[in-house]
């Protein structure tokens, strides 16, 4: 008869695989049916025994299975399990003492906690000791020791073979180059105090600017040379035509409308000093009051100017002698260029002009070499 | 700047005298002179019981310009202390691996020839300022100089060598001379020596901090 579904089983879709496979597949089967089958409480029951007695099976043919299979697990207590089972059934030991791998692991395991306790209870070994010195442990047994610390220190170099020949090539390479690090020769200028003044000529004179001014001029200069610069006329050219040329290609090439770039702005260079533009004063301050008194009328050396009144006999006597000097000095040129001209044209001139000869007439009547008749 | 101190240092050759700790060994009295046959011009002066103070003065008057003190531990040069002379900086250094001409055996006279120097790797401002110490100690070569004295620096130790080469065609041949060492800067001070520690130090090596292995000084990389 045609099974119903709920009946259709692994056998109806799948050839048995294996015998010891079939087994094990068909217990499976076997067990998931009889829990389908059962009532809860006894399904449990049935279920851990049916359990329990299928992993003893399934142990069991595992076991039997390893000694034919040629791969294992590398688990140490299945081979020891293989070689336990192995010799137990050549000494034809009994099965009952076979232990599970499991139960093998276990074994080790506590034998190895064992050791461990064992180990921990005794006394510690001297390189766990903190601080030890030489006579605590054993003799020469700090070089059997691979001791790490931090060095504050880099140890220097070593020098091989091998260093020294990398530095020799790098020589070499450099001399090939002739790229020395020499020490540069230096020339000290030597300057004699005569050359050094003739290159400096100091102007006596006082300067007739003032300070302000002298700037000024300094500032218009650096000024003018750089307006110079920026306002190179063929430049200039150059570049209105070209702006010019590309604007219309631009018209042409270009579908939609592109605006004329803007035009710079037209500047007002105003050819005053700067200091003029600078000087920010209100409106209403008069020309007067913005330049100093001396700004307007150079004082000056000799201080303010005093009248006779306020003249004291220093000043005066001052005065006199300067005027004294000023006199004797023209004297003296006059008498120069006099014995000068008696020297070029001695005989030209025999007539003596008037003032010479009433001058004459006075210096030898002061003689006493001649005499007035009068 | 730092190197005003140099600034005429090309003008005229260094005049350098080189002195030990007191009561040198025989063998740092040797490296005393094999310094000498390095740095051309140096002269060894005896240290006897000369106090700091009046040899720096006594050498100022002179005219020296470096002054080199070299100490020792049982033998072994130890330390170099290089002294700028007029007001100059003086740069501590730890020496090791030195390696001694005579020792070596078989070299022959010592080139005294003005060499031409190379400073390698030493590109960080520390390690130009220690190049420019140990740099004026030389005088200006000759081009066609045909000894070479190396200054190079890897993990902040200074490797000096001295070679003398041979330009074949592309291949240059080169023969090590002279004594090789190694050294350390630790110190530098913006003084001379007998000012001690009342000069200000310029820099100084900080070897307990944390990051003092990892740190590269004299190398920009």
């Amino acid at each position: 008869p045609i099974k119903s579904s709920r009946d259709m089983t692994y056998e109806d879709f799948f050839d048995p695989v294996d015998d010891d496979g079939g087994d094990l597949v068909a217990n499976d089967v076997e067990d998931d049916q009889e829990e389908e089958a059962d009532s809860a409480i006894e399904e449990q029951n049935e279920e851990s025994v049916s359990e329990f007695e299928d992993m003893d099976e399934m142990v069991e043919s595992m076991r039997n299975k390893e000694a034919s299979k040629k791969v294992t697990f590398n688990l140490p207590a299945d081979s020891d399990t293989e070689d336990v089972t192995e010799m137990q059934l050549e000494k034809g030991i009994d099965p009952s003492e076979i232990k599970s791998s499991f139960e093998k692991r276990q074994e080790k395991m506590s034998k190895k906690i064992k050791t461990l306790e064992e180990e921990l209870l005794e006394e510690k070994p001297w390189q766990l000791k903190g601080e030890v010195t030489g006579q605590k442990r054993p003799e020469n047994s700090l070089l059997e020791e691979t001791v790490l610390f931090d060095h504050a220190v880099r140890m220097a170099p070593v020098i091989t073979e091998e260093t020294t020949f990398q530095l020799e090539d790098i020589i070499k390479q450099r001399i090939l180059d002739e790229a020395w690090d020499d020490v540069v020769p230096k020339e000290k200028p030597k300057e004699e105090a005569f050359e050094y003044k003739k290159r400096i000529t100091l102007d006596h004179e006082k300067s007739k600017l003032s300070l302000a001014e002298i700037y000024e001029q300094e500032y218009m200069k650096l000024h003018q040379q750089k307006t110079e610069e920026e306002e190179n006329p063929e430049h200039k050219e150059i570049q209105e035509m070209m702006d010019s040329l590309f604007l219309k290609l631009d018209a042409l090439c270009n579908f939609h409308f592109t605006p004329k770039p803007p035009v710079p702005e037209v500047k007002i260079v105003s050819n005053l000093p700067a200091i003029s533009m600078e000087e920010v004063a209100p409106v209403a301050v008069s020309d007067a009051a913005l330049l100093a008194p001396e700004e307007i009328k150079e004082k000056n050396k000799a201080g303010d100017v005093k009248t006779d009144a306020e003249k004291t006999p220093t000043d005066k006597k001052r005065e006199l002698r300067r005027k004294k000097l000023r006199k004797r000095m023209r004297r003296r040129e006059r008498e120069k260029r006099q014995k000068l001209l008696e020297k070029m044209r001695p005989e030209q001139d025999t007539k003596l002009s008037k003032k010479a000869a009433a001058a004459k007439l006075k210096q030898l009547t002061k003689e006493g070499k001649a005499s007035l008749l009068k | 700047s730092h190197d005003d101190e140099y600034r005429w240092a090309g003008l005229e050759p260094p005049k350098v005298m080189v002195t030990t700790s007191r009561e040198p060994s025989a063998r740092l009295r040797l490296f005393a002179k094999e310094l000498c046959l390095l740095l051309p011009g140096a002269r060894r002066m005896n240290r006897g019981r000369a106090e700091l103070g009046a040899l720096v003065g006594a050498c100022r008057a002179a005219g020296v310009t470096d002054l080199l003190v070299v100490h020792e531990t049982r033998g072994r040069p130890d330390g170099l202390t290089v002294s700028h002379l007029p007001h100059g900086p003086t740069a501590h250094f730890t020496l090791s691996g030195a390696v001694l001409r005579q020792e070596v055996g078989g070299l022959g006279g010592a080139p005294l020839a003005a060499p031409h120097l190379l400073l390698l790797r030493l590109d960080s401002s520390l390690g130009k300022r220690v190049g420019t110490i140990l740099k004026h100690l030389f005088p200006v070569p000759r081009p066609d100089s045909r000894r070479v004295v190396t200054f190079a620096n890897e993990d902040d130790v200074i490797l000096v060598r001295n070679h003398v080469y041979r330009r074949r065609g592309r291949t240059v041949e080169l023969e090590e001379v002279g004594p090789r060492f190694q050294l350390r800067p630790y110190l530098i001070r913006l003084g001379t020596l007998e000012q001690g520690d009342a000069a200000d130090v310029e820099w100084r090596w900080h070897p307990y901090t944390a990051t003092a292995p990892k740190r590269r000084l004299l190398s920009a990389t």
